[in-house]
């Protein structure tokens, strides 16, 4: 390698306090020119040594391992939370809405959930305020049913009263 | 018994998750569990703290599992590791008693002067001064320094982590290191 290709001592540096000590762990290019460097370079490998002493230093950083229960301690707690299951089926029916319209990925659960109330809003409404309606539609649906087992003709049952 | 889920992707695990598979979250917490840990001892260094702020991290991914949006996400490891680190902080933030002074005072000191006994610079000082330096980082130099040094996360990784460009990143290991090692030279060679 000719002398031009050699890495300067800042850049040299540079890649040290990055990637370390380990040339494994340099970039491809950066990395031949750094091993090629520190062979032909005093200067360069007091920085090596310097950098290696370093590193060494920050290795004797305390630590403590985890409990060996850790995992299950979590995954038990987890089981204190419910499934919320009853949220399955909006999620079903969001994932359906946003496959067929292709909609934005993001979900629709509150609008659906929102849906869902209206429906139920409007059930209520119909049942409280309106219940004449549903009962005639009924009393008219059985009068027709037994003029017919009866054997009258149409409906003319109802039409008497 | 469950199913054997440990050929699946994160993410795959997740959307596993998402349908209320128990087995799914069991095989996630002990694939990760230790490497959370480690980054949220790192921060809180803290073996109790940080267990427990692991645990509250998984917690919370189990409790808002259906919020998850696989195709917005990035890497799970990667989305995980800012929700351990954020409550880390919080954490801290929530404890101001556990001061730099503090930590100084009653963990450096206490165990320098056990090691006076030592020689003069034994491993135990020099532990615990590479404590005290550590903590004198400014935050994102020092969870720079845990994330690309400690943890073995690539300088890439990392800064998809921290949110912020490769080149800020480089720049903050590198001044993390730099002053680590004048004061490495300063005081103890």
């Amino acid at each position: 390698m000719s002398k031009k290709n050699l890495m300067g001592s800042e850049k040299f540096e540079k890649c040290l306090l990055l990637y370390g000590v380990d040339f494994n762990k340099w970039p491809e290019p950066e990395k031949y020119r750094g091993m090629e460097s520190l062979l032909n370079s005093s200067e360069l490998q007091d920085l090596y040594a310097e950098q290696k002493k370093l590193e060494k230093f920050l290795r004797l950083r305390k630590f403590e391992e985890a409990n060996d229960n850790l995992e299950e301690r979590i995954i038990s707690s987890s089981l204190n939370y419910p499934k919320r299951s009853f949220l399955i089926l909006p999620t079903i029916i969001s994932k359906f809405l946003n496959k067929i319209f292709n909609l934005s990925k993001r979900s629709v659960i509150p609008e659906i959930f929102i849906i869902i109330g209206i429906l139920i809003l409007g059930f209520i409404i119909g049942f409280v305020f309106f219940p004449d309606l549903a009962l005639l539609k009924q009393k008219q649906t059985r009068h027709q049913e037994f003029s017919y087992f009866a054997g009258f003709e149409g409906n003319v049952l109802w039409k008497e009263k | 018994m469950g199913k054997d889920l440990s050929h699946l992707s994160d993410e795959l695990l997740i959307h596993e998750i998402q349908t209320g598979n128990r087995t799914a979250f069991a095989e996630i917490v002990n694939r990760h569990a230790k490497r959370f840990y480690s980054i949220a001892y790192r921060i809180l260094f803290n073996k109790d703290e940080a267990e427990d702020v692991v645990q509250q991290a998984f917690l919370k991914l189990w409790e808002k599992r259906l919020d998850w949006n696989n195709e917005k996400r990035a890497k799970f490891t990667t989305w995980f590791y800012r929700v351990v680190i954020n409550l880390c902080f919080d954490h801290n933030r929530k404890k101001k008693e556990l001061s730099l002074e503090n930590f100084t005072n009653s963990n450096g000191n206490s165990n320098l002067k056990h090691e006076r006994q030592d020689t003069l610079f034994g491993e135990g000082q020099k532990q615990a001064l590479l404590e005290r330096y550590i903590w004198q980082l400014p935050e994102r130099q020092r969870l720079a320094l845990d994330l690309c040094f400690y943890e073995g996360l690539s300088n890439k990784e990392a800064a998809g982590v921290m949110g912020i460009k490769l080149k800020a990143l480089q720049s903050l290991i590198m001044r993390a290191k730099k002053t680590l090692k004048d004061k490495l030279n300063r005081d103890i060679i």
